[in-house]
């Protein structure tokens, strides 16, 4: 058995197990094993992949190439014994009568030859879309035990995704090793009887038969071997020798001609029993095969690794940055006591008579410049409160601070785009953002100005 | 040398959103207080290892005019500036009263081009012109983006300020960008010198050919998931007649197992579009954390009564037609329509029967009792239709949010109206095939066209 269906379950459950697996890793790693890959037969591909990642974290596909080992070999014990069964049963003979030609055939050759003409219209049958016709011959194979059998061994919980056409050749495979063994058991009794003990073949019907068109039948029977072994082509006499009744008394002519069957039985069973079971056989592992390709590969999780093993990664590297958001600590303000102090506008933040004007744009020479006159006690700063404060501010408040002394209170009065109080958001950040200048008579105020 | 862009300007005007939509990162830290990145970071975009661009979030400009004040201080003349800033960003590497602009100027010194963001919604400001002519001095290409972070429209009086000091300027909304904009500003970047165009049209391409991998890896996963959800069934081995209670039991396993299928492939598909932190809010929660098997939700995920009738009809039909073709026509058309009343008739009565339960006599000895799988006609369209909400908020979504996964269901009607008849139909005899243990190939292509579905004269919950 190929181990194909092994590795197929070990991939599917493992790379459903992975699907966990951020993208970007999966990426990474398929692609780093995708580029060295120099095939192109998608299946190869995804098992070269598979020959690379496995960590054998499953023994379900060990187990199942275990438990079809056991099962065909068991298979062809059982087709062994039961061939050579019915060899001995079919090839009995106490001398008193020939072994009829017509039953032995019958049982050897014409019975396994409907079995197989049954298998087959159920493969056509499958193939043609009537999967009802196909289920319900399905029912006569004896070996859908044995495939119910296989699965409940191996574990296998597998359902849909091309399942169903992996067990249906599983059961021709199984079928057809058995068939194999069965002939060869039947071949081999035969074989052994004929070098052990004195058989004679005749045959024998109660319908109306004329020896002539049995001689044409059987001659039929022996076409594909007519030109290699001729001996084993039975003639007209031979045919009307061997008819017999069991009524009639048996006056042998000559008991070693009708021995002389035996090589036509025995190509019967080699070329119409065993060479079909074998060509079939061949036929079902490959279906068995592509089946199990297509199980394998239509997997949507396969389809998906193909593409990132086939596709060079693109994306951005991995970077140590800051963590997502940020935890602002509480802070608490004091609220802003009413001033009418002076009166500073920062970065043009509305019009104020009398207000004393600076900006971020300019240098701190300028700005201490700007407050130089500014005598001690409050001062109310208006800024634009939706800009955000930056250093360059709380350098500013520093001077300030210098400048009018410990005393004076500044209120910092942020301002809406209306030229209102700033949002509560934007006051917010303006709070935080000034608790860092640890300045107990700085005031952030919402107040209209 | 590959190109890099380091995105500058003043504090809290987008500039990390900008790189997070860009580089696809959700973890890209994004504050409203200023200060939130201290430190320049590296985002490089490689193809198969090789870097075709990088992107560098940088802190703002703290002290714009301090920095120029030295800089004018030191100048000689004109031809010396570039090589002026230079040296303000060696001589005060170790200073800490600089370092939001030495880790801002580095980049640009060491050959960066840069992406100055402004915020549009904003007033234009005579304090952002030291800012400018710094970037000016630096003498490296640069792009003016006006982010919009708010509702105010300030981005004429922008455009004129910036016009003076860039030679590309653009309106680039961070937080809804969707990807046509993204690549349109990428194409833009490759026009900022010549020998970085050809690198950039490569990365276009590559992001291009990977938002087709991304849907079609979205695709495998929700049509991995139909497949599960279509065959999967519990099953217990009895000796008797099985009692209500385990049948109630094994019907209420089945059902949380379907449930936990569908949330594992709505984290796969949030991991393929690089959304792993992606949480619902209640809107979302609302339509999207709906249980599966709920009236409403199969009202407004599943085919209507007459879709079903519909879509079981022309598939029933199609049946039935290659039975009239096998018979030369001679049945006059008899199959199509005996294969149209029973696929109708199909689709309407067992449009509602859930999982069954059968009794099934194992081969080799016992029986086994089982649920499922789930056979209404309904099921695997209103998996579809959860999948198709799911995976276009995910993939229209932009990594500069930061807020829950939101859905409105103001407009809410059945999202699976907009699909195409043929479309349909094929996708009913898949679910079919499906449904029988036949293989899914197909269905996975069917599903990425689903996918591919926009809102708008399509479905419109969204």
């Amino acid at each position: 058995m190929s181990t194909l269906l092994a590795s197929a379950l070990d991939i599917h459950a493992w790379l459903s197990a992975d699907n966990e697996t951020p993208d970007t890793e999966r990426i990474q790693r398929d692609r780093q094993i995708g580029a060295a890959l120099d095939t192109a037969d998608d299946v190869e591909r995804v098992l070269a992949w598979w020959e690379t990642v496995d960590t054998a974290t499953s023994d379900l596909g060990r187990r199942t190439v275990g438990v079809t080992r056991w099962i065909s070999a068991g298979l062809g014990a059982a087709g062994l014994i039961v061939g050579s069964t019915t060899a001995g049963v079919a090839l009995a003979y106490d001398g008193e009568y020939p072994v009829n030609l017509l039953a032995l055939l019958g049982v050897c050759v014409a019975l396994p030859g409907v079995l197989l003409l049954i298998t087959l219209v159920m493969c056509a049958a499958r193939g043609s879309g009537w999967t009802s016709l196909a289920r319900g011959l399905s029912v006569l194979n004896l070996n859908r035990v044995v495939v119910g059998l296989w699965q409940r061994l191996t574990g296998i919980h597998v359902v849909g995704g091309g399942w169903d056409r992996v067990l249906h050749w599983q059961l021709v495979v199984f079928s057809q090793w058995f068939a194999i063994a069965f002939f060869v058991g039947l071949l081999a009794t035969l074989l052994v009887l004929v070098a052990v003990t004195d058989l004679a073949f005749g045959w024998s019907t109660t319908l109306n038969l004329d020896a002539r068109w049995i001689a044409d039948v059987l001659s039929a029977l022996a076409w594909p071997w007519s030109g290699i072994v001729p001996t084993a082509v039975p003639d007209l006499a031979l045919v009307e020798l061997s008819r017999y009744y069991r009524l009639e008394d048996q006056a042998v002519v000559d008991a070693s001609r009708l021995g002389a069957w035996w090589p036509f039985v025995a190509l019967c069973i080699l070329v119409w029993g065993l060479l079909p079971r074998i060509g079939f056989a061949g036929i079902a592992q490959h279906r068995r095969r592509a089946a199990e390709c297509s199980y394998l590969r239509e997997h949507p999780e396969v389809t998906a690794l193909l593409h990132r093993l086939a596709q060079p990664a693109a994306g951005f590297a991995e970077e140590t940055a800051a963590a997502a958001g940020e935890t602002d600590a509480e802070v608490s303000w004091n609220a802003a006591p009413q001033t009418s102090g002076a009166c500073i506008v920062w970065d043009d933040a509305g019009h104020v008579e009398g207000a004393v004007r600076t900006s971020s744009a300019m240098d701190s020479a300028s700005r201490t410049l700007a407050i130089a006159d500014l005598p001690a006690g409050d001062v109310r700063v208006l800024t634009k409160g939706y800009e955000p404060p930056m250093l360059a501010f709380h350098d500013f408040l520093t001077e300030l601070r210098e400048r009018i002394g410990q005393e004076g209170a500044i209120v910092v009065m942020p301002l809406g785009l209306d030229g209102g109080p700033a949002s509560s958001a934007d006051l917010d950040i303006w709070r935080q953002s000034l608790a860092a200048l640890r300045d107990m008579r700085l005031y952030v105020s919402g107040e209209e100005r | 040398m590959s190109a890099s862009f380091a995105v500058v300007g003043h504090p809290n005007k987008g500039k990390s959103s900008i790189v997070a939509t860009l580089a696809e990162d959700e973890g890209i830290a994004i504050g409203a207080r200023p200060g939130t990145t201290r430190d320049a970071n590296r985002y490089a975009f490689e193809v198969d290892g090789e870097v075709l661009y990088t992107l560098i979030d940088t802190p703002g400009f703290q002290r714009a005019a301090e920095v120029y004040r030295w800089l004018t201080e030191h100048e000689a003349d004109a031809s010396q500036r570039s090589d002026l800033v230079a040296q303000f960003v060696e001589h005060h590497a170790d200073n800490p009263r600089f370092h939001d602009e030495v880790a801002l100027l580095s980049p640009i010194v060491a050959g960066a081009g840069m992406l100055y963001v402004v915020d549009g919604a904003k007033p234009y400001g005579p304090e952002y012109e030291v800012e400018m002519q710094i970037l000016r001095w630096t003498g490296q290409p640069r792009m003016a983006l006006i982010n919009l972070i708010g509702s105010g429209d300030y981005v004429e009086q922008w455009r004129s300020a910036l016009d003076q000091y860039f030679s590309i300027v653009r309106v680039f909304d961070a937080m809804h960008a969707d990807f046509a904009n993204r690549i349109s500003l990428l194409r833009a970047f490759g026009e900022l010198r010549d020998d970085w165009s050809e690198d950039m049209v490569r990365a276009v391409g590559a992001l291009e050919t990977e938002r087709q991998r991304r849907r079609g890896h979205a695709a495998a996963a929700v049509a991995g998931s139909l497949v599960d959800c279509l065959v999967m069934k519990e099953q217990q081995r009895i000796q008797n007649q099985p009692s209500e209670d385990l049948r109630e039991r094994l019907e209420a396993r089945l059902r949380r197992r379907l449930e936990s299928r569908e949330q594992q492939t709505r984290r796969q598909v949030q991991s393929i579009y690089r959304h792993e932190r992606l949480v619902l809010d209640d809107a979302g929660a609302q339509i999207l954390g709906m249980e599966l098997f709920t009236e409403e939700g199969w009202d407004l995920f599943g085919l209507s009564r007459t879709q079903l009738l519909i879509t079981g009809a022309m598939t029933g039909a199609l049946a039935g037609l290659g039975v009239d073709a096998l018979v030369g026509g001679a049945s006059l058309l008899l199959g199509a329509g005996i294969g149209a009343l029973v696929g109708g008739a199909g689709a309407w009565f067992g449009g509602d029967e859930l999982a069954n339960t059968r009794v099934l006599g194992d081969p080799l000895g016992g029986k086994t009792l089982q649920v499922g799988p789930v056979r209404a006609e309904n099921f695997p369209w209103v998996l579809l239709g959860r999948a198709w909400v799911h995976h276009h908020l995910v993939s229209e979504r932009n990594h500069a949010h930061r807020e829950a996964l939101s859905a409105d269901l103001a407009a809410a009607q059945n999202v699976m109206d907009g699909l195409d008849d043929n479309l349909r139909k094929r996708l009913a005899t898949l679910f079919k095939q499906v449904a029988n243990g036949g293989v899914s190939g197909e269905l996975e292509a069917h599903v990425e066209t689903v996918l591919r579905q926009v809102p708008g004269g399509d479905p419109e919950i969204l």
